[in-house]
Formats: structure tokens, C-alpha cells, sequence
């Protein structure tokens, strides 16, 4: 280990994230180098005083209670905001049957909700749209009314190929997005405005809404399946499309969201299987160590392995595949990510795919799921290079 | 099956972790009054969507995620007096805490009421940072699920809260980092 290697290490070494490798590392380094054990000892100073005033102030005793009381006259979560909604059922299946049929051609079936339960991202979905919508603070990572150049953003970013409504209706806008999450998994948020009221379309790939499915929220429209529901006041339209998982939130109406998504299911395929490639990041003994709380190493035997193959050429097409120990590596740094793409990946765009590396580095440290499939592509630009 | 409401279940997988959101928020906003309103709202709030928590055991980083959201927000809101509030804003109950370490020397005492200060006037996205890490003691990795940022942003974040907290301090905290390594 070098100098400025222990320099970079100190925090981490501070905050017990290094592996025991790497801890033996900075150890033996200090031993021997008088700057760096200056340079620790002063860090881990002020360290122990964070930590000592992080034990300090105690809430007043009230609190408690207050909270208590408070909670006592909360409305206890969605279900009940559901039974309101039930409760004025015979007119909503009117209203919003009659005004769904007369605008949308080619219904096929038409089904309304029952008393089934929402999957539960939708909660979140609802939840995230108002934050985002409501902060008035610098919430989107990127501002652009170009729906490519947002699409390919974000897929850069989260590793999967995703799209959006390419064309929009008069009075609605695209705003921006930015990386958020759902259910614990990586999403994009895509902000739109219609008439000066925020639309929301979350993206994400890893949610399954086959199980469970609650039958009664479905309509089927021109052959796509879409869900909808409202919850605390908003509307939300959520659909499955080719692997991804669509949810869209507004106040506006529930028609007028279905039209919304019908513009985004209907605007083409969102990637060329040509260009795509699959990414298969296998980590094994992860899931048993996700158990653990809090988890700060990884476990003994842990490994994962990352291979590449060519969708379109099947299970027998050329596969290039790098084995990790994360035993030896830990949190992956950025070129350690990188370094654990198949070389066809790695020599393709070394920018390009370290975001994908990052991701499934991410992905793999936080031991979401033993095993990852994630499509990439070569997000290079709006017109895009690709890796194939 | 025994029958457990929901504000029991909430009761005991939320609120054992009142004192660890009561000095984060206490760290975020400067004012106990402030800090009391913040974690009520929270507590309001996760109550409200407790059904989104499938694992009991991600209940603390679970809460501190929604206590995070609600000061932002609110912050966004108020604006440049809460991020970065003035000396003359705090609290003087908050700066002149102590009952655990009423009997560390006044130098310590110092230093410690110096810290409070200083993590104080960070600007947002550093004092966050820091007050998971010591507050909320969590790892990189659940700190970056919280901030919804990736991990490299939380360990720069982290990196530079504690620069800027170094600064700021009166009292010297020791030789700085070696500005030229060897080799």
C-alpha cells in the first residue's frame, strides 16, 4: 500500500468498511510510515469526537407520548384510504367505465378494481411522487425536454435499456429525471408536467408483478395490460413491458394517465435486440449473507463472477466470463469494477462501461439478488455507439 | 395467530429507534423544538406507509431514509435558513449539551461544543452525510440506499463533511494530512 493509497483509506478504515485484508494492509503501512500514522492518528481524533457527541441529547420524555397520540388519530395506512375508495365504487365504475370506453378505441375487456391488496411499491410510488414533486430544492440529475437524451442518461446509469413516450399531447412537457429506487431496486424517475401539474414515470426492471396480481385493478387496452389504482389523493397507472415495470403518478384523471401511458407503451421498441447485450452477474453465497445486520464484510467463500454473451445469438454464442473475490476486494473501487467486465466489455468504452460496472459492482455489494441480468448497451449518445 | 395491531407492531419496530432519530434530527435542524417537530412528522409518516417495510430488520435504515426525506423537503422549503442556519439560529440548549460528558475536561467540552457547531453550518448534503454515519451508524452502503446517490458520492460526501468540519474548528485537531506523500 502506497502513501496516497492510505490516504484514500483512512476514512473508510475509520468507518470499518475495509475488509480484514485490507485492514491488515493500512496496519502494516502505518507501522513503517510516519506521515500516514500522523495522518490517521488526527483523522481517528476527530473521528472519536463525532462519535462522542453522536451519543449526546436526549429526546424530552414527552415525545414518546406525543407521538403516540399522534399516531392514535393517523389513518391507519393505505388500507384504509382503499375502503374509501371502495366505498364510492358503483359511481367510479360508472364514471370511469363510460368515460374509458367512449375515449379509448379497440377496448377489449374492461375490468375494475376489487378488494384485492396493491403491490406494495405502489405505496412508494405515490410517496415519491410527492416528494419529488413538492421538493423545491435540485431534484433531477438531469433537465431536458429531450426524451432521448434523458432515455439514454438514464439507461447509462441504471444498466437497462428503458423508453419513454416519444411524442407528448399539447400542454405536456418532459422536465428532467434522475436515478432513483423502488422496492430496493435501482428505477428511473422521469418528471413531466401536463397543464402545470407533475406527472411521475417511474422505470424499473427488477419488480415482478405476475404474483399476486390484483386481477380486479386490470384493464386491458388495445392488448396492453395496464393496473391503476389511487392512492392518498393521486392517480397511478402502473404496466409491465418488455421487463420493466412502468409506473406513472399524477392528480390528473385516470383516463387521462391511461392516455399517458398508451403514449409510452406505444412509442416504439425501446432498443434493438441487435445492440444488446446480456450481462449476467452471478454472486454466490450473497444471499446468505444479506441476512446479516448491519453487514460491513463480505462473507468468507463469497465470489461472484460476471459473463457476457450476445442476446441474440443464444446460449451457445461466445461468452466471455471474470471472477471476483470480494474476499480480496471488498467494496469495489471504480477500476476494480471495471476490471471485472469481460474484455470485450472493458475494451469497447472504458467511461461507458464503468457506469455498467459500477452498477452491477453496486448491485453485487449489496447482495440484492444471487443472480443479476441486466441488458447493456453501448449508451454512448443519443444516437448511440454500441459495445456490439 | 395472536393479534397485533399495526401501532403495536410499529411501536416495537420503529420507535426503539426514537433516540438515534431524535440526535440525528437534533444535528440537522440546530433547534431541539425543530428537531421534536421533525421526528414527530417522521414518525407520522412511516406510521403512515408502514406497510412498505417487509423486513423488521430494515427498520432503522428504513426510518432514518423517511427522517432524511422530510428534512430535505422541508429544508428545500425554508430555504438558505435551514441549511445553513447562523450562529445567532441555534439553539443555545443544543450547543450547551452534555449531561454524558459533564465530566470530560473543559477542553473536550469545548471542542465537543465546537463540533456541534460546525456540523451545524455544513451545507446539506455534507451534514446528512455525517449524521448517518455517527448518528444512524450506518454502513456506505445503506448510506447510499438513504441518499439514493452512489457509493463513491457517499464516501466523497463523507470525505469532505469532515474536511470542512476540520476548518472549521478553533482548537487544532492535530497535524493535517500529509498535503505531499512520499512515493
Amino acid at each position: 500500500m502506497t502513501c496516497p493509497e492510505l490516504l484514500q483509506a483512512i476514512d473508510p478504515y475509520l468507518d470499518d468498511e475495509l475488509s480484514v485484508l485490507e485492514v491488515l494492509r493500512v496496519q502494516a503501512h502505518v507501522l513503517r510510515c510516519k506521515p500516514c500514522r500522523t495522518a490517521l492518528a488526527s483523522e481517528a481524533r476527530l473521528h472519536a469526537l463525532l462519535e462522542a457527541d453522536a451519543l449526546q441529547d436526549e429526546p424530552s420524555p414527552a415525545l414518546r407520548d406525543l407521538i403516540l397520540q399522534r399516531l392514535a388519530s393517523v389513518s391507519p395506512g393505505p388500507s384504509s384510504s382503499r375502503r374509501r375508495w371502495w366505498a364510492t365504487l358503483p359511481y367510479a365504475i360508472l364514471a370511469s367505465g363510460l368515460l374509458f370506453v367512449g375515449l379509448l378505441a379497440g377496448v377489449m375487456v374492461v375490468r375494475f378494481p376489487g378488494a384485492s391488496d396493491l403491490p406494495p411499491f405502489i405505496e412508494e410510488v405515490a410517496v415519491k411522487h410527492r416528494l419529488y414533486a413538492e421538493a423545491t430544492g435540485p431534484v433531477l440529475g438531469l433537465k431536458t425536454a429531450d426524451s432521448g437524451e434523458l432515455t439514454g442518461w438514464l439507461a447509462g446509469r441504471l444498466g437497462f435499456p428503458l423508453k419513454a413516450p416519444a411524442r407528448l399531447r399539447s400542454g405536456e412537457r418532459l422536465v428532467g429525471g434522475r436515478v432513483s429506487s423502488l422496492a430496493d431496486a435501482p428505477a428511473a424517475y422521469l418528471a413531466y408536467e401536463r397543464d402545470n401539474h407533475p406527472v411521475s414515470l417511474f422505470i424499473t426492471q427488477r419488480l415482478s408483478l405476475s404474483p399476486g396480481l390484483p386481477e380486479e385493478h386490470k384493464w386491458i387496452v388495445e392488448g396492453v395490460e395496464l393496473y391503476t389504482s389511487r392512492v392518498h389523493g393521486l392517480t397511478l397507472v402502473w404496466w409491465e413491458d418488455n421487463d420493466l415495470v412502468y409506473a406513472a403518478a399524477s392528480t390528473t384523471s385516470s383516463r387521462d394517465l391511461a392516455e399517458f401511458a398508451l403514449l409510452c407503451v406505444r412509442s416504439g421498441p425501446r432498443a434493438s435486440m441487435r445492440d444488446v447485450w446480456i450481462l449476467t452477474a452471478n454472486a454466490v453465497g450473497w444471499q446468505k449473507h444479506r441476512d446479516r445486520t448491519p453487514m460491513t464484510h463480505p462473507p468468507m467463500g463469497a465470489a461472484a463472477s460476471l459473463s457476457l454473451r450476445k442476446s441474440d445469438s443464444g446460449p451457445t454464442s461466445r461468452e466471455e466470463t471474470s471472477e471476483w473475490d470480494p474476499v480480496l476486494t471488498g467494496p469495489l473501487p471504480r477500476e476494480e469494477r471495471l476490471d471485472l467486465l469481460p474484455d470485450r466489455l472493458r475494451r469497447a468504452d472504458p467511461v461507458q462501461s464503468g457506469d455498467v460496472a459500477q452498477t452491477l459492482g453496486q448491485l453485487i455489494w449489496a447482495g440484492i439478488e444471487p443472480v443479476h441480468q441486466l441488458a447493456a448497451r453501448g449508451f454512448a449518445g443519443r444516437r448511440g455507439r454500441h459495445w456490439a | 395467530v395472536g393479534k397485533i395491531t399495526r401501532a403495536q407492531r410499529f411501536e416495537e419496530q420503529v420507535l426503539p429507534h426514537l433516540d438515534a432519530l431524535y440526535r440525528a434530527a437534533v444535528r440537522l435542524t440546530g433547534t431541539t423544538a425543530d428537531a421534536e417537530d421533525l421526528v414527530q412528522e417522521t414518525c407520522v409518516r412511516a406510521f403512515e406507509a408502514f406497510d412498505q417495510l417487509r423486513h423488521p430488520q430494515a427498520a432503522r435504515a428504513w426510518v432514518f431514509a423517511i427522517l432524511r426525506s422530510v428534512f430535505v423537503r422541508e429544508a428545500g422549503r425554508q430555504s438558505r435558513q435551514l441549511t445553513r442556519p447562523s450562529l445567532e439560529d441555534l439553539d443555545g440548549a443544543v450547543l450547551a449539551h452534555g449531561l454524558r460528558e459533564a465530566e470530560a475536561s473543559p477542553v473536550r467540552q469545548t471542542l465537543l461544543q465546537e463540533i456541534r457547531r460546525a456540523t451545524l453550518t455544513l451545507p446539506v448534503p455534507y451534514r446528512e452525510a455525517l449524521v448517518l454515519a455517527h448518528n444512524g451508524g450506518f454502513s456506505y452502503r445503506e448510506m447510499a440506499h438513504i441518499l439514493e446517490v452512489p457509493l463513491g458520492t457517499v464516501m466523497s460526501r463523507l470525505f469532505r463533511a469532515r474536511r470542512m468540519l476540520r476548518a472549521s474548528l478553533t482548537e487544532p485537531m492535530g497535524q493535517p494530512a500529509p498535503v505531499k506523500p512520499e512515493r
